[in-house]
């Protein structure tokens, strides 16, 4: 189609933009037949490419496809309703019978991008960094990051060449799957590329032993990956992988029309219809362990009357939100414990929607003629999409709901600071693949600063309920624990007003092949092809 | 004449660091930091402090601000925070990717306001002045955002004529002519509201001189309308045009910065949002002082023109020439 | 007693005397104001304009009792076209009365339109009139702080604000304010230098005019106009601006309507739902046009030789 326009521009032209070209174009290559190039369109910037000091999916999306974990999660079973772990640069693991215990086979002959070869001083190496002050190369940074997983960590250490054990401090039978998150990730990097590029530098030049190799990255622009043709399992397909990103919904869209992208995240919903209608494929994932909730402040005066929060929860309608807002992409969420986490109860639907018994209950607390409360949301380009439903519907049932969208570092501060007594809820969107995340904005150790449970919540059964399922080796005995907890949450306390779980719509196109959306909010990028 | 050039360029080191100062002032003030980047929602405030420490925002402001300006002058942009390359690394591509599309759009915007605003002026009020004033005003008043969408639906996905994204097709493309091709669209789109406010300014100054009696003496002298327009009518409107065309230019330098959104063209605005967006103080610095430099740059070139044209001036500006 | 009738007497001589200049004073001025109408009304685009604003203004006041539906209710089908559910301009992709919206979004967008402008264009003109007039280190001073300014990341500046004060509107009155100032004054500093030059200003200062009387009756009417006409443009785009900046989180706060904020939210649904954003943006296109209008109609009315035309 450019062709036409590619003979006949002027050559003064190619001048005035030669010097642009030498600043700023990538050298991109034209792609090869056999496995294509995939160029996604990521919707925001992405952080550091060191697995243990970067937070956020978006990174992970880069970062697990250059690096690998002991365990990595299945990724490429989507019909599952959780995903489980299996094996990557461990062979297999034992857990001692007490469950503190964890020995790993660590798998022979894996070589890092560098050449260096794996083996257990690595992974000692390795866990020593987030969790050895000691260590000579231990990072305070990575520490913080990955606190959430080494402070289950007693000791580690090589026992021999392909053997390595990591002693916990107390039973957690969810402390492998715990790691599977994505800010802070327990992923080997290879100790030679630290020893030449240094901890800071390390970002800059990722080396790992994943099924894709690290080529360039233009910070702010995009990431250019190719395929590793020495990885020790199944090789990527895909030649390379580039991570555009286009920040803008329209312009993502337009993007994939224009064919200059061939994979699509974060669609306008109304518009998926429509692209489906043009022959782009849709992708659906209905448990993503995640959730978009609001939390109560309970230093609130007028939310620490638990009947406000349940005539609260009461007067939502999540099935608006969830089938006319976001057109199906995702599912009303009346719990905090998520889909795609072994102890999700989908039936689980303590709210339906409930004006009248919502205003009777209001009534009751004396707010008949109406109160006023402030919810605090960030600005994450989805418009405020469900926040201002929320506000509606509240506003219908006699609560005045002051929205106020704050720019995203603005806001985060103030959510990891935890909530002043003026606001009355603020909202996240986030969870893990182990139920026992909840535990986090519920814990009462974990009140601010010490912890992200800014709405300040605390009852010591549900703790110790979380504390009992973790510690807890049987799946379904760990799953009454953990509803039991959220139930107690939900239902008797009332401290969140979970809304929507999103199914994470991804459009590719039409000759985009074996591409897996996995129940992550992050995909395997080894599975996909390019068919000519 | 090279006396006042040398003035204004001595000038240009204390406007340069007080806009490097209430920068890094601004950056400390807003709420938010970047330790939340650099240690995750995790780290507890032990370690929070232990990183402000390592990085050096514990000192006084005062003191920060110094360490940065030894850094600079001795060329040492410092690193970014956020994503540890230098900030000259980072920010360079960018602006210069941000230089060549103001550039471009102001060269449209210039053609198209000088020629529209001088034909308007040539016929005051009528139909064509009417229609030319009243057009180029439409496409500079549709929000760039919505404008450049616009575009992108009739000439990338209808016409399928020209790219919609970025500065290369990164599947199979490359090359100056790609380039070129991709640069399209975002020109019009970033050069649509500097053209109408040229358009609008010359045809006022243009009016404003015409009414002048030295014109009307030309007039009833029999002299040619051409050349009234040309030799004395346009002379005498530079300054204030010259001003508009480099404010407009020093506009673009940090206004294109929702055509570089809508175009995921890679350009200094944008990485300067994504900065502050992550709280990233040294790189903050690097954009600001690079945008800074430049508007000033431009604002130095118009001063510089105007002495050169306008007689007057040069005298009252209190230079001599020899 | 005859001591009073006499002090009475003068009393309302003089006040008399008083209220006669006062009306011969008022006379003048109206005299000037019909003149400069006289001049203004010529102009039919002028007229119009000015009606039309009058129109907008006088319709987004009344909004509340204009308004069919509550612009934030959900009313409708989302995205419904013009005339679904009885809807003129059909519904939002929230279900929401667009024409309730737009009547609504008015109020804010005109706001955040002349608002800033306005102020910007009255400091401006302070700051431009008196470093281009008294010139030398004032100038220096003056001009070279707002280069400071001009150089700011508007961004930046609107994160502090909102950061400071409160996330809204004043947010983006405020900054935009504070961005705009040094672009309308260097403008009027460029005129006012040319001004100076002027035969009729060195003829007023030999004839032993104040400084203040120079710059009030002779500068400030002659750089007036591209200011006025600059200025007027620049409504249109701060409008604009200000909706870049809403989008970037720092603006308008959710679910409050607004020209800017309708059009950003409906650009990404242009297939699906064309209408969301195409009366916004029209809005905004023919609003912009009309200050302009009103823009060149002012600058022939104020200009003294313009009305001879």
């Amino acid at each position: 189609m450019l062709k036409f326009l590619n003979k006949t521009a002027g050559i003064g032209l190619a001048v005035v933009a030669g010097g642009a070209l030498a600043l700023g174009a990538l050298n991109a290559k034209p792609a090869k037949a056999e496995g294509g190039t995939l160029v996604w369109s990521i919707p925001a910037a992405q952080s550091l490419y060191d697995p243990m000091q970067a937070c956020g999916w978006l990174t992970k999306n880069t970062t697990h496809m250059i690096f690998d974990g002991l365990v990595e999660l299945e990724l490429g079973k989507p019909e599952q309703p959780w995903s489980t772990l299996r094996p990557a640069l461990a062979e297999s693991w034992t857990i001692s019978d007490d469950g503190t215990v964890y020995t790993f086979n660590l798998r022979k002959g894996v070589k890092f991008h560098d050449g260096t070869p794996f083996n257990a001083d690595v992974a000692k190496w390795n866990y020593d960094r987030f969790s050895n002050p000691d260590a000579d190369h231990y990072s305070a940074a990575g520490a913080a990051f990955l606190s959430f997983y080494s402070r289950w960590i007693e000791s580690s250490r090589a026992v021999d060449e392909h053997t390595f054990e990591v002693v916990l401090n107390q039973p957690n039978y969810e402390w492998l799957q715990i790691g599977q998150s994505s800010c802070g990730q327990p992923e080997m990097i290879s100790p030679a590329a630290w020893e030449k590029y240094g901890d800071e530098d390390l970002a800059l030049n990722p080396v790992g032993t994943g099924p894709f190799k690290f080529v360039e990255r233009d910070i702010g622009v995009m990431a250019i990956l190719e395929r590793n043709e020495d990885y020790y399992g199944e090789p990527a397909k895909l030649d390379r992988m580039i991570y555009h990103q286009i920040t803008d919904q329209a312009t993502r869209m337009s993007a994939l029309r224009a064919g200059e992208i061939n994979m699509l995240t974060e669609p306008a919903w109304d518009e998926i219809e429509n692209l489906v209608d043009e022959g782009f494929q849709l992708l659906l994932q209905p448990n993503v362990p995640s959730v978009w909730y609001a939390q109560f402040n309970m230093k609130n005066p007028v939310l620490q009357d638990v009947r406000v929060r349940r005539a609260i929860n009461m007067a939502v309608d999540r099935e608006y939100v969830a089938n006319e807002i976001y057109k199906g992409t995702a599912h009303a969420e009346h719990g905090m414990l998520s889909a795609g986490t072994f102890a999700y109860d989908p039936n689980y639907k303590p709210y339906p929607y409930d004006p009248e018994g919502a205003k009777k209950l209001l009534a009751e607390a004396g707010y008949a003629d109406g109160l006023e409360i402030t919810l605090e949301t960030f600005d994450y380009g989805w418009n405020e999409a469900w926040e201002k439903a929320v506000q509606r519907d509240l506003k219908k049932v006699g609560i005045d709901v002051k929205l106020t969208k704050l720019e995203w570092m603005t806001y985060l501060g103030k959510w990891l600071n935890g909530m002043g007594p003026e606001v009355g809820m603020n909202t996240m969107g986030w969870g893990w693949s182990v139920p026992y995340w909840t535990a986090h904005a519920t814990r009462c150790d974990h009140h601010p600063p010490n912890g992200i449970n800014g709405g300040w919540y605390c009852n010591e059964k549900v703790d110790a309920l979380y504390q009992k399922a973790i510690a807890t080796k049987d799946k379904k005995v760990a799953t009454e624990y953990y509803r039991e907890a959220n139930r107690i949450i939900m239902e008797e306390d009332v401290a969140f007003l979970p809304v929507f779980s999103y199914h994470n719509p991804i459009l590719l196109a039409p000759n985009v092949k074996g591409f897996v959306n996995g129940q992550e909010n992050w995909y395997d990028f080894a599975l996909p092809y390019i068919e000519d | 004449m090279t006396r006042f050039i040398a003035a204004r360029l001595l000038m240009i080191i204390p406007i340069l660091f007080g806009v490097s100062f209430f920068v890094f002032m601004l950056a400390h003030i807003a709420p938010g930091d970047v330790t939340i980047t650099l240690t995750g929602p995790y780290a507890t405030e032990e370690t929070r402090e232990k990183i402000r420490e390592a990085y050096g925002l514990n000192d006084s402001l005062p003191v920060q601000y110094g360490r940065w300006l030894g850094h600079i002058l001795e060329g040492d942009f410092g690193k970014s925070i956020a994503n540890r390359r230098t900030v000259s690394d980072l920010i360079f591509p960018k602006f210069a990717n941000t230089l060549s599309l103001a550039v471009t759009s102001a060269a449209l915007a210039y053609v198209i306001g000088l020629f529209a605003g001088i034909f308007a002026a040539s016929r005051p009020y009528g139909y064509f002045d009417r229609i030319t004033i009243a057009s180029t005003l439409m496409f500079g008043s549709i929000p760039p955002f919505w404008f450049g969408l616009l575009l992108v639906l009739a000439f990338s996905l209808s016409l399928r004529w020209l790219p919609a994204t970025g500065m290369t097709n990164l599947i199979g493309g490359g090359g100056p002519v790609d380039v070129i091709l991709h640069l399209i669209l975002p020109t019009i789109a970033a050069g649509a509201a500097p053209a109408a406010i040229i358009a609008r300014t010359v045809r006022a100054t243009m009016l404003e001189v015409l009414s002048q009696n030295y014109i009307k003496v030309a007039r009833a002298k029999g002299i040619r309308r051409g050349i009234i327009l040309r030799k004395h009518a346009l002379r005498n409107a530079l300054p204030p045009i010259a001003t508009i065309c480099g404010l407009q230019l020093g506009y673009l330098m940090g206004g294109v910065l929702f055509v570089e959104v809508i175009f995921a063209w890679p350009g200094i605005g944008y990485q300067l949002w994504q900065a502050i967006q992550a709280r990233d103080i040294p790189t903050i610095q690097g954009a600001s002082l690079i945008i800074g430099v430049s508007f000033v740059a431009v604002n130095l070139a118009v001063d510089v023109f105007n002495a050169f044209t306008d007689p007057k001036i040069r005298i009252s500006e209190g230079v001599r020439s020899r | 007693m005859t001591n009073k009738d006499q002090i009475q007497e003068t009393s309302t001589q003089r006040r008399r005397s008083a209220s006669e200049l006062r009306r011969e004073n008022f006379h003048i001025m109206l005299r000037t104001l019909q003149l400069a109408w006289h001049a203004y009304a010529k102009d039919k685009a002028a007229v119009g304009a000015l009606i039309f604003i009058g129109i907008i203004m006088i319709l987004t006041i009344f909004a509340p009792y204009i308004a069919p539906h509550d612009p934030n209710e959900a009313v409708g089908t989302r995205g419904g076209l013009p005339g679904t559910d009885g809807l003129i301009l059909g519904g939002d992709m929230e279900g929401r009365d667009l024409l309730s919206r737009l009547l609504w979004g008015g109020r804010i967008a005109l706001l955040t339109g002349v608002a800033p402008t306005v102020a910007a264009t009255c400091i401006a003109v302070f700051l431009g009139v008196v470093a281009g007039y008294i010139g030398g280190w004032i100038d220096q001073i003056i001009m070279r702080v707002l280069d400071v300014f001009f150089a700011f990341p508007l961004v930046l500046l609107a994160i502090v604000i909102a950061g400071s004060l409160d996330p809204g509107v004043s947010t983006l009155i405020l900054s935009i304010t504070i961005a705009l100032v040094p672009y309308i004054a260097r403008l009027v500093r460029t005129t006012t230098v040319s001004v100076k030059q002027e035969p009729y200003i060195e003829a007023a200062r030999a004839g032993g005019a104040t400084t203040p009387t120079i710059l009030a009756r002779y500068v400030l009417p002659n750089t007036l106009a591209p200011v006025i006409v600059y200025s007027t443009t620049l409504i249109g785009l701060m409008m604009v601006v200000a909706s870049g900046l809403s989008f970037l989180g720092v603006g308008t706060q959710p679910p409050e309507a607004d020209w800017g904020t309708m059009v950003s939210d409906g650009r990404a649904v242009l297939k699906k739902a064309p209408h969301a954003s195409a009366f916004a943006g029209f809005m905004i296109v023919i609003v912009s046009l009309a200050f302009a209008f009103i823009g060149d109609g002012l600058r022939d009315a104020l200009d003294p030789r313009a009305r001879v035309r």
